[in-house]
């Protein structure tokens, strides 16, 4: 059952009005995996964006259910930019909190809770409650990260950056291996806003793990070949993705993806440029094709994100990839900086690597599994935005404070109203298997 | 939960003493990503001691737990009381309804027999498809895998009453699967040749015979690729489509082994 809740009150309806198999926040549906599902129970979606700023301060509050790209289209004209922006301009502010959201910039910025001054929410008690890091830290570290699990938020208030350009200065380097795209990765967090490196995984041998590091920080001014000062933030449609690609045969396959990456590699300029980019094209690049999923045809791709303190604990991932025939199409590695206070946090010191592998692929959930203990016993931990396969034993291991989580939560929602279809599968609400 | 690489967290194996049901739950954990395997039957040690036997000693993630309920398809609501055990934890994700009894000559001849056998194989079989989908239809979402067989397709006179209870089985299956259509709930009926197994043991093997892992293996691709109706060997789709139209005569005489 949906409820299109278009007032606050609406959304307290739909909570005190929830039947046995609970009720959920469902924003725009981006996450890779069953999070914002409620299979047999109520989804409640807030269709109606409203976003506010103070020009003065830079402090802006969304509601919910806005995307970042209409807070984006608000910001930008006023020489603001959002704090943290996922890798998807689709994703929406209530999920970018309930997923405590990373960008380019961890390493210097955190993650999107750290930029959070105030969450108002509707608990499991139908209350509207006001949230905030100071006076209700344990409610509000619960809820950044919490999955929607704690409540269904109405809106977030957030700091905002100032830019004066709604342009970035990218500098591209290509790498030989993987000790090389670890290096250069390290020089662009030194010197940029925003580091993140592309991993070619066709490379074998002694280029395993070469790729392309990309550098970017917001331009100082106004470029001045387009000759005005004003901003804009106009990302345009994306191109469709036709239907019928996605009922034939995959186009994206082993095969396929191997000649890919080469290209992509050796596309890049062997020394390393600048150039201008747009916000979208840097930010927000599969945003530019819509439905690109059907790629991977009608079995699809699960995509696959981890953080592990050691780059050696990266290469051993990859290399069980490979060693399970599983060639990752699209390969990001990236370091972070320290955690957020959230109790289901993903980011922490360390170094993440998120590949997106077809589904079709033989023995994917052997190979998933192996990773999977590769992360454990690194002592580190995915991410509960795009995990659908883990195990429940791993995920108490990964995240070792569900349990205060959990008591957090309770408190917020005794009933246990609020559900999920990721939280069933995983049993992270109190009562379920631990 | 169903994960995202199709694997049911939980099964629960209706007849859990079944050789096919059993190897249908031993194939999806070898496969991965299943938390838990409950087996609903009237023997629940001995149940439990032959699925370790056949499930894969090196799974995936090893996590797979083996539990049991109590499950007697001669009792009215036992399929309820299953289903319910079974969910007390959460959601079951895939029910494989495999209780079934062969029968013997006396079956196709004493009218008590007869009936004793359709209560077990049609009667509580129907009782369990229906139970589950009311089960899957509250939770939103779940996978029914139903054990029919080719012997009800065209009816033999030595198997009279188990082909007249598959029969009836497969055509129930076949019409709910009209009223789940859209629904997100899947019925899978599987139309198994002649298998070796502890229900044919002694038995002279039909043609095209087959054993419980095979049919496992066919089983797990029809669900992942969601289809209505999986036989196996799938040579019997077109074995059966040339008897089904034999003239009577004809097919009294190769049938009457």
């Amino acid at each position: 059952m949906r409820v299109e809740a278009r007032r606050p009150v609406e959304v307290v309806e739909a909570v005190v009005g929830a039947a046995g198999r609970g009720v959920l926040a469902r924003g725009a549906g981006r996450s890779y995996n069953d999070a914002a599902q409620n299979g047999g129970g109520a989804l409640v979606t807030q269709p109606e964006p409203t976003i506010t700023i103070d020009p003065t301060t830079g402090r802006a509050t969304a509601s919910a259910g806005a995307t970042i790209e209409q807070v984006l289209s608000v910001l930008v004209p006023h020489g603001r930019f959002v704090p943290v922006t996922p890798g998807t301009r689709l994703a929406t502010i209530g999920g970018c909190v309930a997923a405590d959201v990373h960008g380019k910039n961890h390493h210097r910025d955190g993650s999107w809770g750290e930029h959070l001054t105030a969450i108002e929410l509707v608990d499991g008690h139908g209350d509207r409650r006001h949230l905030d890091p100071v006076a209700t830290p344990s409610e509000f570290w619960a809820t950044v990260g919490g999955m929607g699990l704690s409540g269904i938020i109405l809106s977030a208030t957030f700091d905002t950056i100032p830019i004066r350009s709604d342009q970035l200065a990218v500098t591209t380097t290509r790498t030989g291996d993987f000790d090389a795209t670890l290096a250069a990765l390290a020089e662009a967090e030194d010197g940029h806003r925003y580091a993140v490196a592309w991993v070619d995984t066709s490379a074998t041998g002694s280029r395993r793990g070469r790729g392309v590091v990309s550098g970017g920080d917001h331009l100082d001014a106004a470029d001045a070949a387009r000759g005005s000062g004003e901003m804009a933030y106009a990302p345009g449609s994306p191109i469709p993705v036709p239907p019928t690609v996605g009922r034939g045969p995959a186009l994206i396959r082993p095969a396929t993806i191997r000649w890919f990456n080469r290209l992509w590699y050796h596309k890049v300029p062997r020394r390393a440029t600048e150039v201008p980019t747009s916000i979208g094209a840097f930010f927000h690049p599969l945003d530019g094709l819509g439905r690109w999923n059907r790629l991977y045809g009608r079995r699809g791709f699960v995509q696959y994100q981890s953080v592990v303190p050691a780059p050696d604990d990266v290469l051993a991932q990859l290399d069980a990839l490979s060693a399970g025939g599983a060639t990752s199409a699209l390969t990001v590695v990236k370091r972070f900086g320290s955690a957020s206070p959230a109790m289901l946090g993903f980011p922490c010191p360390g170094w993440t690597l998120a590949v997106d592998v077809p589904t079709a692929v033989p023995r994917l959930a052997a190979t998933l599994d192996r990773l999977d203990r590769i992360v454990v016993e690194a002592g580190g931990r995915i991410y509960l935005a795009k995990d659908g396969r883990t195990s429940i034993p791993a995920v108490a291991r990964m995240y070792p404070r569900l349990g205060e989580w959990r008591r957090a939560v309770d408190k917020l929602d005794p009933q246990g109203r609020f559900q999920s279809d990721l939280a069933r599968r995983l049993g992270l609400r109190t009562g379920g298997p631990t | 939960m169903t994960n995202s690489l199709g694997a049911p967290g939980r099964i629960l194996v209706l007849g859990g003493g079944s050789d096919i049901g059993q190897a249908i739950a031993a194939r999806f954990v070898e496969d991965g990503g299943v938390q838990q395997v409950v087996l609903a039957g009237r023997r629940p040690g001995d149940m439990a001691e032959r699925f370790d036997a056949r499930r894969p000693q090196d799974d995936a993630a090893g996590t797979a737990q083996v539990a049991t309920v109590d499950y007697d398809a001669t009792q009215p609501g036992a399929a309820a009381k299953a289903i319910a055990a079974a969910s007390a934890d959460g959601d079951v994700d895939l029910i494989v309804v495999a209780a079934g009894v062969l029968g013997t000559d006396e079956h196709n001849r004493l009218a008590h027999r007869a009936t004793e056998l359709l209560g077990i194989n049609l009667v509580a079989a129907v009782e369990a498809v229906m139970e589950a989908i009311d089960r899957f239809e509250a939770q939103g979402h779940g996978r029914l895998v139903v054990l029919s067989s080719v012997a009800g397709l065209r009816v033999r006179g030595g198997l009279a009453t188990y082909g007249a209870s598959k029969a009836g089985l497969d055509a129930f299956c076949r019409a709910m699967q009209q009223r789940l259509a859209g629904a997100g709930v899947d019925l899978l009926i599987v139309r198994p040749g002649f298998v070796h197994s502890a229900m044919t043991d002694g038995l002279p093997p039909a043609p095209f015979a087959t054993d419980p892992a095979s049919v496992a293996a066919d089983v797990a691709a029809a669900v992942a690729a969601g289809r209505a109706v999986v036989w196996s060997p799938p040579v019997l789709r077109w074995v059966f489509a040339i008897l089904r139209n034999l003239p009577e005569p004809i097919w009294r005489r190769v049938s009457g082994r």
